[in-house]
């Protein structure tokens, strides 16, 4: 169980590694921020296998952090992204409706 | 090996599966908002089986519920965080695939 | 107690413990020696949950609870399995579109509860909210077929809130 376990936390690996090509193509911002939020399941998906093997019970409290983090990258960038329009808008605008 | 670890290493392996299946969804969908799809459901679900695998294997019913408690953190955080990142991307005027737009 | 502290809110604050108690048991894997300083966090956190968020008054059942607990685990779990066969499949069989449904629920935790399920379920994700308005991405162009969705999903919605809306019509398809 052991070896199935860390294989499937380097596959997981593996895939985190694929989306880097997504961040490499874009197009947009918003595409290559996306795969924060692969990053952020698949993350926590590696560090609750690698937590089931004995004496690292700690790495499950690292995965809830893990979880509990990501949405505020969101919350950050959607600030940061929407704040930063070509029309030179404030993020205060978030809140108005679309013209 | 017992059932129980066999039934477990199924979820462990169909989760991972599902972890392939989204990051190729990420990479393989047209535009940002069907990327997001992938994100928020497959990813989800893969996440889910393999915690559903690890709390078979887990030592005490405060362990299984533990990882529950992490899955289900991921799954209202991305419920939410989806939304808001569609809703700048509609904003930011990323244009979405297929032509129609009917807002 | 203040006037606010009506019978329900009493329901409420049980509920409230209880769930922050099977909580904190959890994340300290149920060791029993953790609640001589899990007591106090447990109470402080009723409180402050109580103070951020006093209770609506909201009939929760917890028969409609499950019910609808067992509705969402089986709509994400085809939700999931939707996409993952659309991304791997060669030919790529979408066609993503926007729709515009008008919400008919009440604005608070039902119209919260109703955007965060629907992005869950198969093939819709909300992308903007204009007031009572939802702007819905679906991934797979069906027509009618997504707005008798919502439609469905919203009924569920209230009937988890004890909230009376009608029925989508029986589906014509």
């Amino acid at each position: 169980m052991h070896e199935l376990r860390t294989g499937l936390a380097c596959f997981l690996l593996l895939n985190i590694l694929a989306g880097m090509v997504r961040v490499i193509r874009g197009p947009t911002l918003t595409d290559r921020f996306i795969v924060a939020q692969l990053f952020g399941t698949t993350g926590v998906g590696v560090l609750v296998l690698l937590a089931a093997d004995a004496g690292r019970d700690a790495l499950r409290d690292v995965a809830l952090v893990f979880a509990l983090l990501a949405p505020v990258t969101v919350v950050a960038f959607v600030r940061f992204a929407v704040g930063n329009e070509a029309n030179g808008a404030s993020a205060a605008s978030d809140e108005e409706p679309r013209p | 090996m017992s059932p129980l670890e066999l039934l477990s290493a199924a979820f462990l392996l169909a989760g991972a599966a599902f972890c392939l299946a989204g990051t190729v969804g990420v990479l393989r969908f047209p535009d940002v908002y069907c990327r997001l799809h992938a994100l928020t459901k497959v990813d989800n679900l893969g996440l889910g089986l393999v915690v559903a695998g690890l709390a078979l294997q887990s030592a005490s019913w405060a362990t299984a519920l533990k990882l529950f408690l992490v899955w289900l953190f991921v799954l209202i955080s991305s419920a939410f965080t989806c939304q808001l990142i569609a809703r700048a991307a509609l904003r930011r005027g990323a244009v979405p695939s297929g032509g129609r737009r009917e807002p | 107690m203040g006037s606010w502290f009506r019978a329900g809110a009493w329901k409420s604050a049980v509920a409230r413990v209880v769930f922050v108690s099977v909580a904190w048991w959890a994340l300290c894997d149920g060791d029993p020696k953790s609640f001589t300083f899990g007591l106090p966090v447990v109470l402080t956190v009723s409180v402050v949950s109580f103070l951020l968020s006093p209770p609506r008054g909201y009939g929760w059942r917890l028969t409609e609870v499950l019910r609808f607990a067992g509705f969402f685990l089986a709509g994400s779990v085809h939700g999931g399995f939707d996409v993952a066969r659309r991304a791997l499949a060669p030919s790529l069989p979408i066609s993503p579109v926007f729709v515009r449904y008008r919400m008919r629920l009440p604005q608070g935790a039902p119209q919260t509860v109703f955007r965060i399920t629907l992005s869950l379920m198969p093939g819709t994700l909300n992308a903007d909210v204009l007031g009572d308005e939802l702007v819905v991405h679906s991934l797979v162009d069906r027509g009618e077929g997504i707005h008798h969705e919502l439609e469905n999903l919203e009924w569920r919605v209230s009937r988890l809130f004890g909230l009376g809306i009608p029925p989508p019509e029986p589906a014509h398809a």
